[in-house]
């Protein structure tokens, strides 16, 4: 399913947050931008948990706002950074009573169901832990296998990785990859790898305005001829780091390897540019 | 039915003793009318006891939007079952404050009074769960509305001109009792104002 988001406005505190946005969200779509750019407002916005001023939501082909909500979120779920919920019941429980609320009444079937979910985020063999007894990433999951039983088309992700440990972070960026085989996904994160490891499709936001919408390719251009990586020695790294923006680092034998983005050409060996590399350029682009 | 049977359930499972509060209240209401010796008190031992308690269920059931960062995920699910959660906490409160006011002397049961039973209810009912979405925290709604009401029955309504909503003082006739069907009626439009905005806009 492709959501598009058509000119939408907000102002918070006659602070203008949206600006006639518009995006054509498809497949997993990575949404980018600074802090304060106004990722999270789009998605609550999509969600139907946030209002908008004006603009437009189209599900496909229908129009799924009217006024200034987004009203048919039915087929839309949305896992927040953090949240606690029903912290003294366990994942069975609090699953089951999602499952009543979705209208499934026969406990054979709701069993049935929440075996599925629960085997799609791993979390069979933890069905008994109370919500409280959980890391992190395992109430994450749990956020995930309660949307899923609502069975939706699109899931948002607000920041999914963000505070995990690495195992944690890389089981639920695969389980994320999973999901969007059969989801349109939109994940907003500060985590660019995990951007570039997802996202078919990135939008790239800054103060409420559209800076960039396309491939992941289209974006690494951004910084092509830009690029460089070079070998400095140790003791000349603190004086070049603040004289060059680096970008990456990498401690070598007897120096250390550094990407850098300069617009001077010559000033080390031109590489390909990485996500990271080309949302950076685009940012300083737009900063001037 | 199974569906409503098993919210119940589910909301006894979360609430726990607390669930039973309101149920505690009514029986003690019913007990302070049976042997109170004075029958001018029936209906401030039922005003106090057994109306104030009848939104604690609602109030309970709202509270865990409220937790850190439940809201987002819960909302869809609360909003899917607004209607059914007020009709049956309605159903179930309003049936046993009826109750109990069978055991007021009377006296009482006059148009005058079972109309203020009635507003007095629906604005304790939506008025504490309006309350609760404003201030997003359980323990600070309850003090307030504890505040509230003890000062209310201290003072027997005669601490300052704000707001007064209980009656004490049989027969109910002069200017104040107006002004506490105005109270409870801007109360109640208020209640259902900010319970609607609340789902509509979650603010």
């Amino acid at each position: 399913m492709d959501l598009y988001i058509k000119d939408l406005s907000k102002k918070m505190k006659k602070q203008t947050i949206l600006s006639q946005l518009s995006l054509h969200i498809t497949g997993i779509y990575g949404l980018l931008g600074p802090n304060g750019a106004g990722k999270t407002t789009v998605m609550k916005i999509i969600a139907g948990l946030s209002k908008m001023d004006d603009g437009e939501v189209f599900l496909n082909e229908e129009l799924i706002s009217r006024g200034t909500y987004v009203k048919r979120v039915g087929s839309i779920g949305y896992l927040p950074q953090d949240f606690q919920f029903y912290p003294q019941l366990t994942i069975f429980e609090v699953l089951e009573h999602i499952a009543v609320l979705q209208g499934i009444v026969d406990p054979s079937l709701i069993a049935k169901e929440i075996d599925e979910v629960l085997e799609v985020v791993n979390l069979s063999e933890q069905r008994h832990k109370k919500i409280h007894e959980l890391s992190g990433g395992m109430r994450r999951r749990v956020g995930i296998a309660q949307l899923l039983l609502r069975k939706p088309s699109i899931l948002i992700f607000d920041e999914p990785t963000a505070g995990l440990d690495i195992e944690e972070r890389i089981r639920f960026r695969n389980l994320l990859k999973v999901l969007g085989g059969n989801h349109t996904i939109i994940i907003s994160s500060h985590i660019v790898e995990d951007i570039e490891f997802l996202c078919t499709k990135i939008g790239v936001i800054r103060k409420g305005k559209k800076l960039f919408e396309g491939a992941p390719d289209a974006l690494k251009n951004y910084a092509r001829h830009k690029t460089f990586d070079l070998l400095i020695s140790k003791e000349d790294l603190d004086d070049f780091i603040l004289k060059h923006e680096v970008v990456y680092l990498e401690e070598q034998e007897e120096k250390i390897r550094v990407r850098i983005l300069s617009e001077e050409d010559n000033i080390g060996k031109p590489v390909s540019p990485r996500l990271m590399d080309g949302y950076l350029a685009l940012l300083q682009e737009d900063s001037l | 039915m199974k569906k409503i049977s098993y919210l119940f359930k589910f909301d006894l499972k979360l609430q726990q003793f607390f669930f039973f509060l309101p149920f505690i209240a009514y029986a003690l209401a019913i007990v302070c009318i049976y042997i109170s010796p004075d029958e001018n008190r029936d209906y401030i031992f039922f005003q106090v006891l057994a109306v104030s308690f009848c939104g604690v269920h609602l109030l309970l059931h709202y509270s865990y939007l409220f937790e850190e960062g439940a809201s987002e995920i819960l909302l869809p699910y609360y909003r899917q079952t607004a209607w059914l959660d007020l009709l049956r906490y309605g159903l179930v409160d309003g049936l046993c404050i009826a109750i109990v006011f069978c055991f007021v002397d009377p006296f009482f049961h006059t148009p005058q009074v079972v109309a203020h039973t009635i507003l007095l209810a629906l604005c304790y009912f939506l008025g504490s769960s309006a309350l609760l979405m404003i201030i997003k925290n359980l323990e600070i709604t309850i003090s307030c509305i504890l505040v509230y009401t003890i000062m209310e029955i201290g003072t027997q309504g005669s601490f300052m001109p704000w707001p007064h909503i209980f009656f004490f003082v049989y027969p109910y006739v002069d200017l104040w009792v107006r002004l506490t069907y105005i109270s409870l009626v801007i109360g109640l439009i208020l209640a259902i104002g900010i319970i609607s905005r609340f789902y509509i806009t979650r603010k």
